[in-house]
């Protein structure tokens, strides 16, 4: 029996698929390794703070210091009106306004 | 008589809580010299104006607004009033004390009323002027 046509079939597949093993291992070196290319981050760009701005300054506002009536104003009339002889009376007055 | 609370008065002090005002004790010099109207009068103008830096920290701009007029009269009136009291009942402690809660009270009562008008929880009515001191 003459077997080198099958000889010649056998040699002509392995080398078929040899070369197919070829184009795998070419394959994986042309991947690049996860590791071999280093990871380029982009820059974290920072935006600049806004500055803060000062607390808002609230107007003075002028007060005319005669105008406002001071416990001062009415030592007089305290002194004219609440005596020794009346005072409990007063407070008693008083408390009782207050209370209201 | 004391002097009276006017109705705005009266009804400024129900809403609102006293906030920001602490109770003010008796200024001392007032205490050391209330028996003596020469020495108050000699002291006033210094009393008051520190007084008056007081209430300008406390209550600032709302010293202008015309609706608490009536009710910083009524206050600075019933303090005059309570300080003579309280310089004539010193030798009392009892009555001293109850003076100065009586103060105390008057002085919150005084808050409330000026934070409610601060905070625009009361209407804005003009108010008729308190009738002062009195007829005793």
């Amino acid at each position: 029996m003459n077997l080198r046509p099958l000889y010649a079939l056998l040699l002509v597949s392995s080398l078929a698929e040899l070369g197919g093993c070829k184009d795998l291992l070419k394959k994986k070196d042309s991947e690049p390794a996860p590791s071999a290319t280093p990871v380029v981050v982009p820059p974290a760009v920072i935006a600049p703070l806004p500055t803060t701005p000062s607390a808002p300054v609230t107007p003075t506002v002028s007060v005319d210091e005669k105008a406002v009536p001071t416990p001062q104003d009415f030592e007089d009339e305290a002194f004219e009106k609440v005596t020794q002889a009346n005072f409990k009376a007063q407070f008693a007055t008083l408390k009782a306004a207050i209370s209201k | 008589m004391p002097p009276k609370a006017t109705a705005s008065a009266a009804a400024s002090a129900a809403p609102a809580t006293s906030g920001s005002a602490a109770p003010a004790a008796v200024h001392p010099d007032t205490t050391a010299i209330a028996l003596n109207i020469e020495a108050l009068r000699k002291t006033r103008p210094e009393r008051r104006h520190a007084e008056f830096v007081d209430m300008q920290a406390r209550w600032g701009s709302l010293l202008s607004d015309p609706r608490t007029a009536d009710e910083l009269k009524l206050h600075a009136q019933r303090l005059a009033y309570l300080q003579r009291i309280r310089a004539l009942g010193e030798k009392d402690p009892a009555f001293l004390k109850s003076v100065d809660a009586l103060i105390t009270k008057e002085e919150t009562r005084s808050a409330d009323s000026l934070n409610a008008l601060r905070s625009g929880a009361l209407p804005t009515a003009p108010a008729a002027a308190p009738t002062a001191g009195a007829s005793k």
